[in-house]
């Protein structure tokens, strides 16, 4: 059964993992030997099922029997309660309706509500059908989420009465859970992609799922166009495309009609109200709001959709502090605020599952709570309990301008799609109300249809390397379901030219090709492989390991002023890359190690982020040592050592440099794309330097730049000569400075060589 | 020469609000230059210059070869066949030209048969008997001229405003893309959208219908503000008000006229 062709290709999935010692039936080298034996022998329930003829029924004996067909073990207790909930869940119904579509053809464009079961049980289905193991190949299954991947994953191999990682596994950045027996792997779609990028038929998979493809990621998008090929080239290859959303049809047209199957979810009906005028804030009208649900609606909890940190935090003060008066005045019930937010610790965000408070004494009016969101819990979390949903209308997006080069994040209207998805978290436990702080008639014609995908709006720079290291090269015309803006993939190419990942003719360089197995932004990548070079590829890996973290540094409202003194402990003159480094080797001295919460909680760092970062740090060290790129530092006590990291960094991010103005204090701009910027406040950098580079350009009321370093002309001319050619920029005022360090340069060198005479 | 006239041509860009709707210059420039290909009836009848004894002007000349080249081109009609299209960039006067006198070849069968279609607006051309008879008004009214036709008329465009020497441009270009054909990327008969996503900042917390529509227009204007008292002003008011209305003026004037270079030249006070 097992063909040639798959039986090597394991072989070499095989050789990044580590063996267990043993069984040498596990041995996917010696696979061939056990060809009769295969699968037969441990799973005997599967023994008579042809491999794309199974039924529901045949399905349900083996799920019902004594030991579990995929592992061989006696079901536990458990297991059958588990499997009597699941058997509940409404895509369960439809089970045989789904095997049928999915046996007939090769795509499968799948619709379940959220609360449908789909991401648990349409896996397990295609396990008892596609049955991977006999194919020795695996089944996939993406999800856009990191959270999600895992936790899913934790709940199939549940179910399965599997070990995790063993039969069922996931696969996300910096972490894979999974061993050669795994049979079902849940895996971010980013993670997907790059094991395209080293095997473009992804020959390893027999059955691929593209779950919650309705938020269209740019990793899903790509996928999908990517697989539109590979479908041609494997027929043996099942795709199921999986939506929850309407606009499924979308979908279909896609993937040349392929068949839908829709399977309704369990909600109940939502009401939804409209403001008759528009509001003149939202912000305040959001509370009015809660707080009028709070004295007139019956119990239930209420969930608020508003932008920002600051927004969330500031509304939520307000309403806790109305709601107690509402208390002592009125007798209204107690009124609990949870903010949640991205950057909010983690056991902050728990505590949104926590119950609805008590009524205050026996008898009296019940208690509420409030949950105040970004858009994190119109699809990411699931808060059971919710009845009340006030929706503004806005959310936080991510906009790239290719012609200044910024990505930023805007507020913004969201879409009918996304209001619509907002209503329904109301109703997921009975029937609710929507509170929308818009007239109807905005509803209806200032709201687009759909948010626009992620690869509109995103810079495409990594995306496009990705492109090409799949072998990929007619980015013209390749399908994807919405192509990007010309511009913005003009813009990706000139950028991955100037970083020399691409040549001149637009093919991928050695360079490239190494950057490409980096999950890094290109720049990033670029910096870590030319780190040797200046003799500080330790340093600059901690650097970048910091760089890909959330923030570092906590500063709660109440002191800052505190926080600001400990910050000033770790400070570096020369710029904030500096500072992180300064943080990070503290935090890697014995003293902060002996308890690391402690000594985090004392100078206010994230130990989560500097954990993660430690982690971060040892997956690209991984990569490193596989490139074969040399791990060296500048002894500490060279006095160029800082200068050599501060070298290393102009490397990568040579593109994101800015001027000081020669009038005007503390006004910087950008180079090439002439941008005023400001120094963030939170900015360490203690003299007026005359250039620095930036690691992100923040475009708020004003325009900032975070996270800098002083940087010298000379570095720049020296390291980016083609980018900081003086006469490629027009005539004033960084012409000149630039052509001055080009003649310093110039005679510096000549000392140079008349000295070595 | 005439490639470098094309290169300037291309780069040659009006700000979005000061372009016109393409055929709202057709239209003016358009109707004489149509008006005079009817009155003859024949313009690219073979037999028309025989018509005209006079010896035919330098413009008539110049007619006949932009005529027949276009006649050619106008059979496949698509806008992708950019060699065809090329010519027609380079001048400005030219793309009305095209279009002018494309329609014609239907022209000299209406005159044999009435009832015939045209193959642009699908309108039968000239079907009223009557409007042979009456010659005075056809001439002045020729089917080219009606609004149906001039809104089926494939329009040429401005070229677009990208920068040709960019090396990502040539990268695409390389895969055949035309930055004039105003099709964006992707598969063929599935192209994306032309010009990258706009954000706008949004700084206040106005609700949703009180701010700015899609182009950026107030849509609901604040209540005016009620109307002060009209006061009466003493001397020392007044004259305190004329002082700084001169330093207002003052302050507008250096904003607009100041050169940092003359300041600098002459110092500060100058």
């Amino acid at each position: 059964m097992v063909d040639r062709r798959s039986d090597s290709e394991d072989g070499a999935r095989a050789k990044r993992q580590k063996m267990d010692a043993g069984d040498p039936k596990d041995n996917p080298y010696l696979a061939h030997l056990y060809e009769d034996t295969n699968g037969a022998d441990k799973s005997s329930a599967l023994a008579k099922f042809k491999r794309h003829q199974t039924t529901a029924a045949l399905a349900k004996k083996a799920e019902d029997g004594d030991v579990n067909p995929f592992s061989g073990q006696p079901f536990s207790t458990k297991y059958f309660s588990i499997l009597k909930s699941r058997r509940d869940l409404p895509v369960h119904a439809q089970r045989d309706e789904f095997l049928q579509l999915y046996q007939q053809s090769q795509i499968l464009v799948f619709v379940g509500e959220t609360g449908s079961g789909k991401t648990t049980q349409i896996p397990q289905f295609v396990l008892f059908d596609d049955l991977p193991q006999t194919q020795r190949k695996m089944v996939a299954c993406t999800q856009p989420r990191r959270v999600a991947a895992m936790s899913v994953a934790q709940r199939v191999a549940e179910e399965m009465d599997v070990k995790l990682g063993e039969e069922v596994g996931y696969s996300i950045r910096f972490e894979d859970k999974t061993s050669s027996k795994t049979i079902l792997k849940y895996m971010t779609d980013g993670m997907l992609l790059r094991e395209a990028m080293h095997d473009h038929n992804l020959s390893r998979y027999s059955t691929i799922m593209l779950d919650e493809a309705h938020e269209r990621t740019m990793a899903t998008d790509v996928l999908m166009g990517l697989l539109k090929e590979v479908v041609q080239r494997r027929p043996d290859l099942k795709i199921i495309i999986m939506s929850a959303t309407l606009d499924a049809q979308k979908f279909q047209r896609y993937f040349m009609d392929a068949p839908l199957l829709a399977v309704p979810g369990r909600t109940h009906p939502v009401e939804v109200f409209y403001t008759p005028e528009p509001e003149q804030d939202y912000v305040e009208a959001a509370i009015r709001t809660v707080l009028q649900i709070h004295a007139t609606e019956d119990e239930g909890d209420i969930l608020v959709f508003l932008t920002g940190e600051e927004e969330i935090e500031d509304a939520a003060r307000k309403i806790s502090m109305e709601g107690d008066e509402m208390v002592r005045e009125a007798d209204a019930g107690p009124l609990k605020v949870y903010p949640l937010y991205g950057s909010l610790p983690p056991h902050m965000q728990q505590r949104i599952f926590d119950p609805a408070p008590p009524p205050l004494r026996k008898g009296g009016r019940p208690g509420r709570k409030v949950i105040i969101s970004t858009n994190i819990a119109e699809t990411s979390l699931t808060i059971d309990g919710i009845v009340y949903v006030v929706d503004p209308g806005f959310s936080k997006q991510k906009i790239y301008n290719p012609r200044i080069r910024v990505e930023s994040l805007l507020v913004s209207p969201i879409s009918k799609a996304s209001a619509q998805q907002r209503a329904g978290r109301a109703g997921r436990t009975r029937p609710g109300k929507c509170f929308r702080l818009y007239t109807e008639e905005a509803f209806k014609k200032e709201l687009i249809e759909q948010t626009y995908p992620e690869i509109l709006r995103s810079n495409l720079s990594s995306t496009v390397l990705e492109l090409k290291k799949l072998g990929i090269d007619d980015l013209v015309h390749f399908d994807l379901m919405d192509p990007p803006a010309p511009e913005t993939l003009m813009r990706a190419l000139e950028e991955l030219n100037y970083l020399a990942c691409l040549d001149d003719d637009g093919n991928l360089t050695q360079l490239g090709r190494l950057a490409s197995d980096f999950p890094l932004d290109p720049a990033l990548a670029v910096m870590l492989i030319s780190s040797p070079e200046f003799y500080c590829s330790n340093e600059i890996l901690s650097i970048t390991a910091l760089l890909s973290v959330p923030q570092l540094f906590v500063r709660p409202n109440s002191q800052r002023k505190r926080a600001d003194e400990m910050k000033n402990l770790f400070a570096h003159q020369d710029g904030d890359h500096l500072t992180m480094l300064n943080v990070y080797h503290a935090f890697k001295s014995p003293e902060a190690q002996a308890n690391p919460k402690q000594w985090c909680h004392d100078h206010f760092l994230s130990l989560r982020s500097l954990q993660s970062a430690d982690n971060v740090r040892m997956q690209l060290l991984r990569i490193m040592e596989r490139s074969e790129l040399e791990m060296i530092s500048t002894p500490f006590e060279d006095k160029k050592y800082y200068e050599n990291i501060r070298r290393a960094l102009c490397a990568g991010f040579f593109m994101q440099v800015a001027k000081k103005e020669s009038q005007g204090k503390s006004v910087y701009t950008t180079v090439k794309d002439n941008q005023n910027v400001l120094l963030h406040p939170s900015t360490v950098l203690a003299h007026d330097a005359e250039w620095v580079l930036y690691n992100e350009f923040v475009l708020t009321t004003k325009n900032y730049i975070r996270t800098v370093t002083a940087v010298k002309p000379e570095w720049l001319l020296d390291i980016a000569p083609t980018y900081y050619e003086p006469s490629s920029f027009p005539k004033g005022d960084m012409q000149s400075a630039l052509l001055r360090a080009r003649d310093r340069l110039a005679r510096k060198e000549k000392m140079r060589a008349e000295k070595r005479r | 020469m005439s490639n470098f006239q094309e290169e300037d041509d291309e780069d040659y860009y009006l700000p979005l609000q000061d372009q016109r709707v393409f055929g709202a210059g057709i239209r003016r420039k358009r109707v004489p230059f149509v008006r005079s290909s009817e009155h003859e009836l024949s313009t690219i009848n073979p037999a028309r210059p025989s018509t005209i004894p006079p010896g035919p002007s330098i413009a008539d000349t110049y007619l006949s070869i932009v005529l027949k080249t276009k006649n050619n081109s106008t059979a496949p009609s698509t806008p992708t066949d950019h060699e065809v299209s090329a010519p027609v960039r380079s001048t400005h006067s030219a793309p009305p030209t095209s279009e002018a006198i494309s329609p014609p070849p239907p022209a000299p069968t209406s005159k044999t048969q009435p009832l015939d279609h045209c193959e642009i607006c699908n309108l039968p051309i000239s079907s009223e008997p009557g409007s042979d008879t009456n010659t005075d008004t056809s001439t002045s009214r020729p089917h080219e001229a009606s609004l149906a036709h001039q809104v089926c008329l494939q329009h040429s465009h401005p070229p677009s405003h990208l920068d040709r020497t960019r090396a990502g441009l040539r990268y695409l270009s390389n895969y055949g893309w035309d930055p004039d054909s105003r099709l964006g990327l992707g598969a063929t008969g599935r192209e994306g959208i032309l010009e990258p996503l706009k954000g706008r900042i949004k700084r206040d917390t106005a609700g949703l219908g009180t701010g700015l529509d899609a182009d950026g227009d107030r849509l609901r204007v604040a209540p005016p503000p009620p109307k002060k008292k009209v006061e009466k002003l003493n001397a020392k008011q007044a004259r305190k008000g004329a002082v700084e209305a001169r330093k207002r003026g003052e302050k507008l004037r250096k904003m607009f006229f100041q050169n940092d270079e003359v300041l600098k030249y002459l110092g500060e006070d100058a």
